[in-house]
């Protein structure tokens, strides 16, 4: 119903509309838009804003609104499009199609499933600049020189100097996760950011929903940002050495965005795979390794057991246990009834 | 905690609502006329000039805005002498301790006298920045560049609004920032090169900045600019594509 109402009161406008732009229903698609939960001052509705739009149309009452320079780091958050059960049928397909099928759902038994809204910085901006150094040729010469055994060649490397100066001009975006994430396989989602539809981040869904941290400030993060769109100016085999650069329109955000991380058993090792919660494809898994027992382990372990046998048959069960309790400390062993085939296979391979 | 202040958009004269324009920073009125800026947290009125055309020049032309910035010249005169005394000593303290690091890191004393004879011989320099969307900003700093050598005639008139004119996207605070990349980019090779002495130049402007509009005229697939004799493609003005050649 209110949809209706807005189309009848945006023709009663004053002004004159800029075509194509503002208007939030006729609004391009390719164009980012965001969705930011900040209401209409006249109506009380929930406004979508452009990304870099100062002015936009309400869509539910028509009124026009005009937004000033925004103060403060902003967070942004994009709602799981994808339920656990189809992450996890998303991992155990990844897993059967990156083992050739023989890792199936018999063979992989999920032992952790968590959905967690991990932290991203993203920097956005117009970046101009200016860098003045030198630029650096190296060539190599070659020279005959005449000796007592003949004319020989010697390589000599030139270096020639020249100063330079460049500006540079551009829009960026860049971004860069906000904690440690070594293990999850995410660099960046700065194009992601423009492509999909973000929700304001309130500070009261960290009841309800898991959110990783945020480990690095929004200095650092910006510092980091500079410093990377800054080296990315200079020429290759330059020297700077003078630089100035100025970010207009600068914008800092923070956006949360929804992984599932997967933690399965396979032989007794426990293995990640981390799906994207809003697509539901794989961003990273470990698949383990197939195991082929190597020729010195095939050879040693029936000598040495012989070795012992004939020896004092009472070694053999003491260095089982010597094993066990080393396995124990390395890297946790299953339970004892199991651990002999477990260690057999370990050195034997196969399933 | 982040702030976002979003308030009706109405005219502070007349109290019409003004219109919709997407990125654009100025609001013109459609009743009384006046012209509104985003500043800081609220409007600000700002006066609109037009570059004086001859009537059978401007046969419906596109008015494209630029930030005119009147430039400090006693300021950035004494500013050039000081670096280059500096360098100097600098330069004469190395060879003095070294000749074989002595570099030649200032430019041609004749290159920098006519540099600023050139920007000072009519008493003002001006430097525009293009203030309207554009899809490459690289392209901002050349139309800026071209715009400044060319130096426009002065004459301007208030503007009626009247004709097409392209919205202004760049606030008064950026094109102070911008002015100083437009105007290293004026400055020659020889000069600018010279990092000791480009790095440390901060040009100071005379006055605040103003929003002036220039004519241009569609010319197949440039934009001519009437008011200072140079083309420009009209891909690098947003929302007007290039038209496509025939045949």
């Amino acid at each position: 119903m209110n949809e209706l109402l807005v189309q009848s009161e945006e023709i009663q406008s004053s002004g004159r509309d800029l075509p194509g732009d503002g208007g939030s229903e006729a609004r391009d698609p390719g164009r980012p838009t965001q969705t930011y939960g900040v209401s209409c001052p006249a109506c009380g509705g929930s406004l979508r804003i452009g990304e870099g739009d100062h002015s936009i149309r309400c869509r539910y009452c028509g009124a026009a609104l005009y937004i000033a320079a925004p103060r403060g780091v902003r967070a942004w958050i994009l709602r799981c499009c994808i339920s656990s059960g189809a992450a996890r049928l998303a991992a155990l397909r990844y897993l059967s199609e990156r083992t050739g099928g023989g890792i199936g759902a018999r063979h992989a038994s999920i032992v952790d499933q968590r959905l967690i809204n991990v932290p991203f910085w993203r920097l956005s901006g117009r970046l101009s600049g200016w860098i003045g150094g030198e630029r650096i040729e190296r060539r190599v010469v070659e020279t005959a020189v005449p000796g007592p055994n003949g004319t020989r060649i010697v390589h000599r490397t030139d270096e020639k100097r020249r100063p330079f100066s460049k500006l540079v001009c551009k829009r960026i975006d860049w971004s860069t996760p906000a904690c440690t994430l070594r293990h999850l396989g995410l660099q960046g989602i700065a194009l992601r950011m423009r492509m999909l539809e973000w929700e304001a981040f309130d500070h009261g869904m960290r009841e309800t929903i898991n959110i990783a941290l945020p480990m690095k400030t929004a200095t650092r993060a910006r510092r980091d940002g500079n410093r990377y769109l800054a080296a990315l100016a200079v020429p290759a085999g330059a020297r700077v050495k003078a630089s100035r650069f100025d970010l207009l329109g600068e914008d800092l955000s923070l956006y949360y965005f929804p992984v599932y991380i997967i933690r399965y058993r396979h032989k007794g090792r426990i293995h990640s795979i981390t799906i994207d919660g809003n697509d539901g494809h794989v961003i990273r898994g470990d698949v383990p390794a197939p195991q082929h027992a190597a020729s010195k382990t095939r050879f040693v372990v029936p000598a040495v057991t012989a070795f012992l046998a004939g020896t004092a048959p009472l070694l053999v069960p003491i260095a089982a246990v010597l094993l066990y309790l080393r396995d124990a400390v390395s890297g946790g062993p299953p339970a004892p009834q199991r651990w002999l085939a477990w260690r057999l296979a370990a050195w034997f391979g196969g399933d | 905690m982040h702030e976002l202040i979003v308030t009706r958009l109405r005219c502070g004269l007349c109290g019409a609502e003004l219109p919709v324009m997407g990125r654009a920073v100025t609001f013109r009125c459609g009743t009384c006329r006046a012209t509104w800026i985003i500043a800081g947290d609220g409007l600000k009125e700002i006066p609109v000039l037009r570059a004086a055309c001859a009537p059978e020049r401007c046969r419906r032309p596109l008015w494209l805005p630029f930030w005119v910035i009147e430039i400090d010249l006693p300021h950035l005169t004494e500013a050039f002498s000081g670096l280059v005394s500096s360098l100097r000593e600098k330069q004469a303290l190395i060879a003095s301790r070294n000749s074989t690091l002595a570099e030649t890191t200032l430019p041609p004393a004749a290159e920098l006298d006519r540099f600023l004879n050139t920007i000072s011989e009519h008493g003002t320099y001006r430097v525009y920045v293009p203030a309207f969307d554009s899809p490459a900003e690289r392209a901002r700093l050349s139309i800026g560049r071209l715009m400044t050598l060319r130096r426009p005639a002065a004459s301007v008139e208030d503007s009626d609004g009247s004709g097409e004119a392209a919205p202004c996207v760049i606030c008064a605070d950026d094109a102070g920032v911008l002015c100083r990349y437009v105007f290293l980019s004026i400055i020659p090779e020889s000069i600018a090169s010279c990092a000791g002495l480009t790095g440390e130049l901060d040009i100071g402007p005379a006055a605040p900045p103003r929003l002036i509009e220039h004519p241009f005229s569609q010319r197949g697939a440039a934009l001519e600019c009437l008011s200072a004799d140079f083309h420009i493609s009209a891909r690098h003005v947003a929302g007007r594509p290039a038209p496509t050649p025939r045949g």
